[in-house]
């Protein structure tokens, strides 16, 4: 329906109109000051729906815990009782006359059943041999399908270099080191999908009709426009978190049921598990690598050295391995490794010599 | 169980789904004990009778572990769950036809309101329209009453809430249209009568 036709109630129940309402941003502003400014005369209309979204209101009944454990307990009752009375019909008479009646039933439906299969074989040997001669005499001509060339862009990022993107929408991606992007080039018409390995922060362009996916193996994480964070580092749970809007989350399982992330909210993906776990994030830790920050908090040494690896190009060696429950924590703000070695080397207890782009960390 | 839910708001309902199709009570009661308070919340806007509302979800319960080898993969189990607690209350008040006298006697329990939540700050609200919003969207019709729950306090989807209905996506805007229609008109009454008084 054509936007310029809406009455009160077309107002009310669209929901872009009742986000700009109730949690406006400068989009929904703009657009509708935009609409507001050719359609004067709606705007009585617009006052009426907006006073309807803001009021609408319900009366909700709380009910208490004691009567739900008592529902509980009817639904219990009355399952005991379903299967009490699966068990009473497998009882079975012990008298001989109904045994010998139903050996007699075995008997005669057992010299039906011959006959009827063999009919079967033969029908459907016939029905075979007809579709093949069909096929075989009349080929049918295979479809030919237009191969349009779909050119991928990709960027990657080595260890050590991290890199600011604007995509040919306007979105923006700051992708970490070690990660790489790969969308079609231009995009889709009614989508827009970007692949991702590694850790990426997208500021997503709003386009309403054009939804904005990101794909992590299994994973899409689907926005209109907001701007979320992306961990999927292999071999390691995924962790999405979202800073401003809304995104859904949905796995590629059938099972799955999508997760939809209010702001400020995140979820944590195993992939060996079934599920996604809602977990609240620290903002600040989850952003610090956009602002050349490095941030361990309770991390185990597995953790800081990939990320030690992956930040500054170089690779680690464990000499003596850490103990197994170690967990360092520490807040690095564009440093040298020097420096941050030094720094974890002191509650780590350990000792360590660079030389070019090896590391190598004695552990006492 | 219980607190951890409470913290980390996230329990794997298909898994409980998956256990209750192979048969397992505890799948059964794992959905019992996640989705009771939000089915009683949705039961007691459409049908103000406790008793009849906790009748009806005994029954949904009852329902699924009858026939729990005959469940299909369930897309969205809230949704499922919400759809049978409807039809069952369609159904069972029709049978019973008591509902219209019933839905006239003050239910005792504590009524809290509810409106959209906002982010932003110093929005202001009358709480005068909201009391009398909400109380002539408990008159509306059967299912104008249940489009809009879905719909505005459930956060359904426009094509979840038409799976839920049975009906197309043409109709669950046109009911909602004609249910918020009568709320306009409220409001537009409410307006005038305000009006003469000032």
């Amino acid at each position: 329906m054509c936007k310029r036709s809406y009455k009160t109630e077309d107002f009310v129940l669209d929901p872009e109109f009742q986000k700009w309402v109730v949690s406006p941003d400068t989009g929904t502003k703009s657009y509708w000051e935009a609409y507001l400014r050719e359609n004067p005369e709606k705007h009585a209309e617009i006052v009426m729906a907006r006073k309807l979204v803001l009021h609408l209101s319900r009366n909700v009944r709380m009910v208490d815990d004691s009567r739900i454990e008592q529902a509980w307990g009817n639904i219990d009752h009355a399952l005991n009782e379903i299967q009490q009375g699966y068990s009473d019909k497998k009882v079975i008479p012990l008298d001989s006359s109904s045994t010998l009646r139903q050996f007699e039933k075995k008997k005669v439906s057992s010299q039906r059943r011959f006959p009827q299969f063999y009919r079967l074989v033969g029908i459907l040997l016939l029905a075979f041999s007809v579709s093949f001669l069909i096929n075989f005499y009349f080929p049918q001509p295979v479809p030919k399908i237009a191969e349009v060339p779909v050119i991928y862009e990709e960027h990657v990022t080595p260890p050590g270099v991290k890199s600011n993107l604007t995509l040919q929408d306007g979105s923006k991606v700051i992708l970490n080191s070690g990660s790489s992007l790969r969308y079609i080039k231009n995009f889709e018409t009614h989508q827009r999908i970007v692949e991702l390995r590694g850790e990426a922060f997208f500021d997503v362009a709003k386009e309403t009709e054009r939804p904005f996916t990101v794909r992590t193996g299994p994973v899409s994480t689907t926005a209109l426009g907001t701007s979320f964070n992306i961990k999927a580092y292999e071999n390691e749970s995924m962790n999405i978190s979202l800073l401003t809007g809304r995104v859904r989350v949905k796995r590629d399982s059938v099972l799955s049921q999508p997760v939809d992330l209010q702001k400020g909210e995140g979820v944590e993906i195993d992939l060996k598990k079934l599920g996604m776990k809602r977990v609240i994030f620290d903002q600040d830790r989850v952003l610090a690598w956009t602002k050349k920050t490095i941030v361990f908090d309770h991390s185990p040494m597995w953790e800081i050295k990939r990320v030690l690896e992956n930040w500054y190009g170089v690779s680690i060696r464990f000499s003596n391995s850490p103990h197994p429950n170690l967990e360092v924590s520490g807040r690095f703000q564009d440093q040298t490794l020097k420096n941050v070695l030094e720094g974890l080397s002191y509650s780590a207890r350990f000792e360590f010599t660079i030389e070019k782009d090896r590391v190598t960390l004695v552990f006492n | 169980m219980k607190s951890e839910a409470n913290i980390i708001s996230f329990t794997d309902y298909d898994g409980l789904w998956l256990l209750l199709q192979k048969g397992d009570r505890k799948g059964l009661e794992g959905l019992y004990r996640a989705f009771a308070h939000e089915l009683f919340v949705y039961g007691l806007t459409l049908a103000n009778d406790t008793d009849f509302v906790q009748d009806c979800i005994q029954e949904v319960f009852i329902d699924l572990w009858k026939y729990h080898d005959t469940l299909g993969k369930a897309a969205n189990v809230k949704a499922y769950l919400f759809r049978s607690l409807s039809h069952k209350l369609y159904r069972e008040s029709k049978k019973r036809s008591k509902w219209k006298t019933e839905a006239l006697l003050e239910n005792t329990l504590p009524v809290r309101l509810e409106s959209f939540e906002s982010e932003q700050a110093g929005i202001q609200r009358e709480h005068y329209l909201q009391v009398k919003l909400a109380g002539s969207l408990e008159k509306l019709p059967f299912r104008q009453k249940q489009v809009i729950q879905l719909l505005f306090f459930e956060q359904f989807s426009y094509e979840e809430v038409s799976k839920m209905m049975g009906i197309n996506l043409r109709s669950v805007y046109t009911l909602a249209w004609k249910a918020l229609s009568s709320l306009k008109k409220l409001l537009i009454t409410l307006g005038l009568v305000l009006h003469l008084f000032l």
